[in-house]
């Protein structure tokens, strides 16, 4: 009887919890079903990623596996014991000393896991916070599962039938279940629901939120939860590029300081957030791509940049790109008419009067910095002998990639317009890039009017290539994985099989693929005019120069960026676009 | 009559008046006119004023103030009606036209004035009758003459100008570590450089000269005010101005009288080649380091 | 009231084509100078809550190039923006036309100089007009009771402070703090709530007697070459030219 009545009384603290919790998700903007489309594929995702704590095991993080799995035995145990118990129903088979057996074995996994955990806490590891509640509720699980072995019927359990053990046993229980959701460990419950709230895909869709949001009735509820599901674990602080480099951008502290305190405490998110450091961040993508709670950071970063540019504080030569790209089309500042000046001898063809089945969309980087336009010239002559039907759109006007990732929604809706319309004038039918920003951006256009078919041109050339004759180079190289390629489009494996082709022998880096250390361009990075003395870039390179003598980057962003990296730390490395590689195996000259 | 407006801060007649007197003692000679110069202030010097014929020297306190000097110029400009009347083209001297026929940025003048506009890209001829020709610093070489020269004083009073603007005070900026204006060698820091300030410093160092900027990198506070070099800072005339990253808009050019620049530029058509002995088109981070290398060795 | 000054120029990045009687533009802009002005305006309309109007002048090429800048002027804090085509003409029939509309300001700012300027300063010909003083190369401005606290930037860095009496007319030449970024979004808030009003003025047209040219070649020797040949030839110069 007290057993129910107490049960009663935990019960009510959890409900109202997740009542508070569903009250400050309904204050938001957005409504539940924006993140229920697609409801099959959702409940798969749901199931599959949970139980296998995929991202887990990916990051290193057995020991959660080990926590969680136990987790799962457990509560199918305690349905029974404590729960129906109480109330003189009981569930047979859970009381098999066989089930018993395999719970006291998930125990002791549990109670591995543990050790570990609490061997990490001790010995410390970067970024993760040594809280209260973390070494309350390590000792909580500890406590119980070596009670509930105690207690156990089975080969292995000690089979003890002491009431005070079974009371000291519940009553560790129900504090442990009130005490999960009043902590940072209410993500138990929530970030299973995260990952069934999951993005599809990395394309920001419109929102209408061209100021952004900081308010709580701002956000949309989605960026909201992130704030609940996150187990201030710091893997995201660990993997941030920013952080690396001596900035105070922590996106652990975002989610798990600026927006808990937001949803609990109200204001603005100002209020417990520092506006300059909003700026450091390069929207790498890396924090959102590691973390086990699936939570979407750079959702959240992206609506603190638009509020702050929305005030007018933004730094110099942002502004100025920002000017540059609504003036002349390109960030350089450019006149717009000079745009394919470096094709001009080349005779190419115009897709405003000429069908082309492929626009190629060259971008700014690859038409106004005069490194990169010999690599232009290098790929428009690569493509020709590819025999690639190919012409280029005179009225090309940068993207708008990193506009959107600046925070200027309203510009880059303009320009999306603007490119649209001269897209739909011209004649094509499909597009391909030489720039994953710009391969980024022209998806997004489908939210904004038009869906193209873009390409990133490794998707075009591979087969064409295949059939060519190629001449094998015989260097040993690395490949650096640009995040608008690959973290943000998911394609990692194009330009590999690419530089397969070639014949040259491929190293890769300790942070390849998803893990890939952003190069500090992204997110308005290359045009800052404030910058700290490290740069992301530099660790990279040093990263590279210590398994090949060559590192191959598939992004013009990613060649300037190594380039001057490569010089400030004297290194003997050589940088070179993929296309310099191809070209060469192809004998095609400058 | 050729009128010659005589620039005078603190008490001090400015350069340019010389330059100024240079070209108007060439063209009076030709056109056998009077050069006047006039002259507005407190206590000044009139010592180096020989090349002109004649000195109008209105003397009063107030005229310190070159705010009122507008006002004076206008009532001597009726008394005496002038040709031509010529001004420096610096902030002071483009408060004085008032609604005057007026030539702005004017680099020579005989029988039809030449004067650069739209930023430095269009030259342009005109022809003026009469009125106002604002010159720009450094178009002749100073001409100091010492020279007695007859000096026909005005009073403020008699003139007639009642105008309530006061001169509160001047400022000077922070006190000076190094004078530009005197140095040989300078290393000019523009937009294009102002990443490597350190490494012009060290540039300047090896060369043993100073470091100067053109006005975007002072209005942003990375060096002090008194290493701008332009119109409205420094004028140098170092033997070697090394312009890095400038791309030499008017208003830097005017503060530059150097017997040799040479510049590092991106962009090929940047003004400051107009000026230069030597040009490099390339990257500025890319190229000076690897120079101070070489100067190193 | 303050009124500003908003003239559109010819845009030199998109460049010029120069022939011997004219220079025709490709694209226009708002004067820098005259933006900053904006700026000022909006910074004493904080600072002293002065009522603010942006007054835009194009010619027929930059009529509606213009509205872009005077819809910007509004989104950082102008009350009303005006807009007055401007015919072939010289800065002195300009300011003569305008006396008349600018008479009701206490305040009047705009750029010292605009880039495309070269016979006459407008700034300092329509204090001519209107008979009330003028003080260009302006950099701060505050007001003490009735009078005006001037920031003039002088030359070799020093910086004369004036007092005087509105109403004056004050040449801009940069503003206290950089013009604050207006983002897109608010801009096109703007554009749909607010108008600009179009002023009819007639005014004299007026052709001048001059030739324009393109600048003279550069008698300059390019070093060229890789950047380590480059550095290599500048060492080799400036070791000759210092000794």
């Amino acid at each position: 009887m007290i057993f129910q009545v107490l049960l009663a009384i935990a019960i009510s603290f959890v409900l109202y919890r997740l009542y508070t919790a569903y009250k400050i998700l309904r204050t938001c903007r957005g409504k539940f079903s924006d993140r229920l489309n697609g409801l099959p594929k959702r409940i798969l995702v749901f199931f599959i990623h949970n139980i296998t704590q995929k991202k887990h095991l990916k990051s290193g993080a057995v020991f959660h596996s080990f926590i969680f799995w136990g987790f799962i035995i457990y509560l199918i145990s305690y349905i029974n014991d404590p729960l129906l118990v109480s109330f003189g129903y009981s569930i047979e088979i859970l009381e098999t000393p066989g089930f018993h057996l395999i719970r006291d074995l998930f125990g002791i996994m549990v109670l591995i896991g543990v050790a570990i955990a609490f061997f990490r806490r001790i010995k410390g590891v970067e970024y993760l916070e040594n809280t209260l509640d973390a070494w309350i509720t390590l000792i909580l699980i500890t406590s119980v599962v070596v009670l509930s072995i105690l207690m156990s019927k089975s080969p292995i359990g000690f089979k003890a039938d002491n009431e005070a053990l079974w009371w000291a046993h519940t009553m560790l229980l129900l504090f442990f279940m009130v005490f999960v959701f009043y902590s940072k460990h209410m993500h138990i419950f929530f970030a299973p629901l995260s990952v069934l709230f999951t993005e599809f895909d990395r394309l920001l869709e419109k929102d209408g939120r061209y100021e952004g949001s900081e308010r709580l009735d701002e956000f949309h509820w989605r960026e909201v939860f992130n704030a609940f599901s996150c187990a201030n674990c710091g893997r995201c602080d660990r993997v941030c590029p920013a952080l690396k480099t001596g900035s105070e951008l922590s996106p652990r502290r975002i989610i798990f300081k600026a927006m808990r305190s937001l949803a609990f405490k109200k204001g603005k998110i100002f209020d417990y957030l520092d506006k300059k450091v909003i700026w450091d961040c390069y929207l790498c993508l890396a924090c959102t791509e590691v973390c086990p709670s699936y939570n979407e950071h750079y959702r959240i970063i992206i609506q603190l940049r638009r509020k702050i540019l929305s005030e007018g504080i933004v730094d110099e030569g942002i502004q100025r790109a920002l000017i540059n790209i609504n003036r002349y089309g390109n960030s350089f500042g450019r006149p717009s008419r000079l745009r394919f000046s470096w094709a001009k001898d080349l005779g190419f063809k115009d897709v405003r009067k000429d069908f082309a089945e492929y626009l190629w969309y060259v971008g700014d980087y690859a038409c106004y910095h005069p490194e990169i336009q010999r690599i232009s010239r290098l790929a428009f002559k690569v493509f020709k002998k590819l025999g690639l039907d190919f012409g280029l759109l005179p009225d090309e006007r940068n993207a708008g990639n990193d506009l959107r990732r600046v925070g200027e929604e309203g510009l880059f809706e303009l320009i999306a317009e603007k490119n649209i319309k001269s897209l739909e004038k011209a004649k094509f039918n499909k597009i391909i890039t030489t720039d994953p920003h710009t391969y980024h951006a022209l998806k997004e256009y489908r939210f904004f009017g038009r869906e193209f078919e873009v390409y990133h041109y490794t998707q075009v050339i591979y087969d064409l290539l295949k059939n060519a004759k190629i001449k094998k180079l015989n260097y040993r190289v690395t490949y650096h994985d640009p995040c608008y390629l690959g973290r943000y489009n998911k394609e990692y494996e194009m330009p590999r099989k690419i530089l397969k082709l070639l014949g040259v022998e491929l190293v890769e880096m300790k942070r390849n693929r998803e893990n890939s250390l952003c190069c500090g361009a992204g997110g308005g990075g290359i045009w800052k005019m404030e910058e700290r003395k490290e740069k992301p870039s530099y660790i990279r390179v040093k990263e590279a120069s210590e398994v090949a003598d060559i590192l191959v980057v598939a992004c013009p962003k990613d060649y300037v960026m190594f380039l001057d990296a490569v010089k400030a730390c004297g290194l003997d490395l050589k940088v070179v676009d993929l296309i310099e590689l191809i070209a060469e195996s192809l004998e095609v000259n400058e | 009559m050729i009128m010659v407006y005589a620039e005078v801060l603190n008490g001090v007649i400015s350069d340019i008046t010389y330059e100024i007197l240079r070209k108007a003692r060439e063209i009076a000679d030709h056109t056998e006119e009077e050069v006047v110069t006039v002259v507005m202030g407190y206590n000044v010097d009139l010592k180096y004023l020989g090349a002109s014929d004649r000195i109008i020297y209105v003397e009063d306190e107030r005229l310190k103030n070159f705010a009122l000097h507008r006002y004076v110029l206008e009532k001597i400009i009726d008394k005496y009606s002038p040709r031509i009347i010529l001004i420096g083209n610096t902030s002071i001297g483009m408060d004085l036209i008032g609604g005057q026929p007026c030539i702005i940025s004017c680099y020579d003048f005989n029988d039809s004035v030449k004067s650069i506009s739209y930023g430095g890209k269009v030259f342009i001829e005109s022809k003026l009758d009469r009125g106002i020709l604002l010159i720009n610093r450094g178009s002749f070489e100073p001409l100091r003459v010492e020279k007695e020269v007859k000096v026909e004083r005005l009073s403020l009073d008699e003139l007639g100008v009642k105008v309530d603007i006061e001169l509160v005070e001047i400022i000077r900026p922070e006190v000076e570590d190094v004078d530009i204006s005197k140095a040989e060698i300078v290393v000019g820091v523009g937009r294009g450089a102002q990443n490597i300030i350190d490494v012009a410093e060290e540039l300047a160092k090896i060369l043993n000269g100073v470091v100067g900027a053109s006005r975007p990198v002072i209005d942003q506070g990375l060096l002090p005010r008194s290493r701008q070099v332009g119109r409205s800072g420094k004028t140098i005339s170092p033997k070697l101005y090394l312009a890095l990253g400038i791309s030499g808009a008017m208003e830097h050019i005017e503060g530059v009288k150097a017997k040799n620049v040479i510049a590092i530029n991106k962009d090929k058509n940047a003004p400051i080649f107009r000026i230069s002995r030597y040009g490099v088109v390339g990257d500025v981070e890319e190229i000076v380091p690897l120079l101070l290398e070489r100067l190193r060795s | 009231m303050i009124g500003v000054i908003v003239r559109a120029v010819p845009d030199l990045v998109e460049g010029l084509e120069i022939s011997e009687r004219e220079v025709l533009p490709y694209r226009y802009m708002a004067n820098e100078m005259d933006e900053y002005a904006v700026e000022q305006a909006v910074i004493l309309k904080e600072r002293y809550g002065f009522d603010v109007d942006v007054i835009g002048l194009a010619n027929e090429e930059a009529y509606s190039e213009i509205d872009d800048a005077l819809f910007t002027a509004i989104a950082r804090g102008v009350d009303r923006a005006y807009k007055i085509m401007i015919p072939k003409t010289t800065s002195y029939k300009i300011a003569r036309a305008l006396s008349d509309i600018l008479k009701k300001y206490d305040l009047i700012l705009t750029g010292t100089i605009a880039i495309d300027e070269y016979y006459g300063l407008l700034s300092s010909l329509i204090a001519h007009e209107l008979k009330i003083p003028y003080i260009g190369s302006v950099i701060g401005v505050e007001i003490d009771g009735e009078d005006l606290i001037v920031k003039k930037e002088l030359e070799g860095g020093l910086i004369g402070v004036l007092r005087l009496k509105k109403p004056a007319v004050l040449g801009i030449i940069t503003s206290e703090r950089p013009p604050r970024y207006i983002p897109f979004s608010r801009l096109r808030e703007v554009m749909k709530s607010h108008e600009i009003k179009e002023i009819d003025l007639s005014i004299e047209e007026e052709e001048l007697d001059v030739t324009f040219k393109e600048p003279p070649e550069p008698k300059v020797e390019f070093i060229e070459g890789t950047a380590d040949e480059i550095a290599e030839k500048l060492a080799k110069i400036l070791r000759e030219m210092i000794t």
